[in-house]
């Protein structure tokens, strides 16, 4: 009942959103300056060239049609073709190719950020101003003050270069080898993660601190359950309503993360290719990244706010 | 009721309390020389304006207050048992069974991410372990849970199970939280201003269903209050509080009739003229509660006290023991029979 309808008002927001953000995309490439028809056949082309390459493109029509063309193209599941990037190759085809890696890293960190945060936010919280909590503490902050492709340099120098332990470059699809894909994603995943991981760290103790100080909690304790049991069902039960809503919103520099990392670790993503698409002009590779990325994030917050509603009633009863 | 006083009628007895919190600047002693006695059956009032340590002694009696908190008895006894010196988890596991608290906000006292039937539940498995008839009950928890919850004045219970604390009104939730601690039956029931968060007419509702219980139950009563009718009309004996400390305490009819310590006499004409509300400003006792970390140097109620004497800016004066009544003041120093 409720719940159904929190759904569909969710899901239309979300497409709204997609809308919205389809247009904006658009507009912010054409603003970008640089001509396609140059990435593509060289500063040195003639201007004869450089018409019949715009007329092949759908360059030379006026931009509310091409922005038509675009997104009629886009409702029917045909996203372009690349123009300078792969020259010919549908837009799509490519995406297919390269999405399972960027899904893989990303979901990869996130889980890796939220099993530190888990641990460390914990056990700063049972043992506030103890010496693990200031450990877990400093670590966090640590986490956040490192840049990410600082990071994903310092651990390809360790492990890489100096243990051998795990590959610097080149990534598995794991389409092709899921344990593959696990050990050779395990640095990018981890810079990645190392700073989100920190930012939920902080945001689960202090939730753990909020919550253990509420009236509630010492009405469980004056009904003498055991100290375990308001742990887990008053104490860590609602402090996970704000940890997971935080999680929500640090998914966007998910994405940031993922464009930097896949350059430096050379994993063919969506992040590489947009960035890729961005040098050479190619707006439809650029487009259909962001459009991508902008689905993912979300998609993530759905979930985590379906997550939220199950976990607070209050929001969906 | 209130007569018999042979040692095993008594419930609780506490003498010489002490507690206090540790602060970022250092420890801030709240309560001292705090000393009560409840027996079966009999309800205790405790009697103060707010901030004067009502929460803080219950609290400390239940073992409930914060982490920073530190707290010193010179006896402790509950029952047939000497819990002075008694480790944290023995004494966890009087609470609920033998020991429990109605708050003074039920909308905060429940689980928010649980229904009121998950409290039911619970409780009632807590229970289990006090007799193989409460392991039975537990087992059938939904219509023990409605019984209870028809006692108190629900009438809609199974209605009630399946609902959120946050779904309901602070009176149901308070009638809950009373029908909760019922089920525990408690040897004593600590009720802390169970009623200041509701509107009028709820509260007198759950007043009558206070006063129904203390008729039916055998349980002790610590009733908290700051309200001087409510204490006349629920309790037997009066305790009277002031910034950390008991000032006066005896039979609720005689401290009515003749109170005896200048701040007790101060809060009853201010109840009196509330109640007749003859004059447009109220007979208040002029000036404030001092802070904990600042008390005067004598006794701690002499900045506001109309018969303040030069010796009560100086001295901490000690309980006087007066036929039936313990007085926390110099003016009745010649009357005290125990001999301090
Ligand atoms: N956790 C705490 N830390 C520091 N001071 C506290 C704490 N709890 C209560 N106090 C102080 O103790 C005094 C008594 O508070 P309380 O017992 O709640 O008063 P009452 O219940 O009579 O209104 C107040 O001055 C209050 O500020
Ligand atoms: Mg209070």
């Amino acid at each position: 009942m409720g719940f159904i309808w929190y759904l569909i008002i969710r899901l239309g927001g979300a497409l709204v959103t997609i809308a919205i953000g389809a247009v904006f995309v658009f507009i912010l490439m054409q603003l970008i300056p640089g001509d396609p028809a140059i990435a593509a056949l060289g500063e040195n082309a003639t201007d004869e060239n450089v018409a019949a390459f715009r007329r092949v493109h759908g360059l030379d029509q006026p931009l509310p049609v091409q922005f038509w063309i675009w997104l009629t193209g886009i409702v029917q599941g045909d996203f372009g073709t690349s123009i300078t990037l792969a020259q010919g190759y549908p837009v799509w085809d490519l995406m297919v190719q390269r999405l399972p890696n960027t899904l893989f890293i990303a979901v990869y960190a996130l889980l890796i950020a939220v099993v530190i945060a888990f641990f460390a936010g914990s056990i700063a919280a049972l043992r506030q101003g103890k010496m693990s909590d200031t450990a877990a503490t400093s670590a966090s902050v640590l986490g956040i003050s490192m840049p990410d492709f600082w990071l994903s340099y310092v651990l390809i120098l360790v492990f890489s270069l100096g243990l051998g332990v795990l590959p610097a470059f080149g990534f598995t699809s794991p389409m092709v080898s899921f344990s593959g894909a696990l050990v050779n994603g395990a640095l990018p995943a981890f810079a990645i993660a190392a700073p989100m991981a920190g930012v939920f760290a902080r945001i689960l103790r202090a939730a753990l601190l909020e919550t253990k100080r509420r009236d509630y909690v010492t009405a469980a304790r004056s009904f003498g359950f055991r100290d375990t049991f308001v742990y887990m069902h008053y104490i860590f039960r609602n402090a996970l309503i704000p940890f997971v809503t935080v999680i929500g919103v640090q998914v966007r520099y998910l994405v940031g993360g993922t464009v930097i990392i896949e350059r430096i670790f050379g994993i063919a993503g969506l992040g590489s290719m947009m960035v890729d698409g961005a040098f050479g002009r190619d707006y439809a590779v650029v487009q259909a990244c962001m459009l991508a990325f902008l689905v993912f994030v979300l998609g993530v917050n759905l979930i985590v706010d379906i997550i939220c509603a199950f976990l607070d009633p209050r929001r969906t009863h | 009721m209130t007569e018999a006083t042979n040692g095993n009628d008594v419930a609780l007895r506490i003498r010489g309390l002490n507690a206090g919190f540790r602060m970022s600047d250092g420890y801030l002693p709240i309560i001292e020389d705090v000393s009560l006695e409840v027996r079966k059956g009999e309800v205790l009032g405790i009697i103060g304006e707010s901030g004067s340590g009502k929460t803080v002694t219950g609290m400390a009696i239940l073992h409930l207050l914060p982490e920073n908190a530190e707290t010193k008895w010179e006896t402790f006894d509950f029952l047939d048992l000497d819990v002075t010196g008694m480790d944290e988890e023995a004494f966890r596991d009087l609470r609920g069974n033998r020991m429990a608290v109605v708050f003074q906000d039920p909308t905060g006292a429940f689980n928010p991410a649980k229904k009121v039937g998950w409290h039911f539940h619970q409780v009632f498995e807590r229970t289990a372990v006090k007799s193989p008839d409460h392991a039975q009950r537990a087992k059938g928890w939904r219509d023990a849970a409605i019984d209870l919850m028809r006692d108190v004045g629900i009438a809609h219970g199974e209605n009630v199970l399946g609902q959120y604390p946050h779904q309901l009104s602070g009176g149901m939730l308070q009638r809950a939280l009373i029908a909760l601690v019922l089920a525990f039956e408690p040897d004593l029931i600590l009720a802390d201003e169970p009623t200041t968060n509701l509107d009028n007419i709820v509260e007198r509702q759950i007043l009558n269903l206070f006063r129904d219980l203390q008729k039916r139950l055998d349980s002790a009563f610590v009733f908290i209050t700051h309200d001087m009718t409510i204490a006349a009309a629920l309790c037997d004996r009066i305790a009277v509080m002031y910034a950390g400390r008991i000032v006066e305490l005896g039979k609720t009819k005689e401290i009515f009739d003749d109170p005896k310590h200048p701040y007790t006499q101060g809060l009853l004409a201010t109840a009196l003229a509330l109640e007749e509300k003859s004059g447009e400003r109220l007979q208040e006792i002029p000036g404030e509660l001092p802070h904990p970390g600042n008390l005067p140097p004598g006794c701690v109620f002499a900045p506001r006290c109309p018969h303040v004497f030069k010796r009560c800016e100086a001295e901490r004066p000690p309980l006087f023991h007066l036929p039936g009544r313990e007085v926390r003041c110099l003016l009745y120093e010649d009357d005290d029979v125990a001999g301090r």
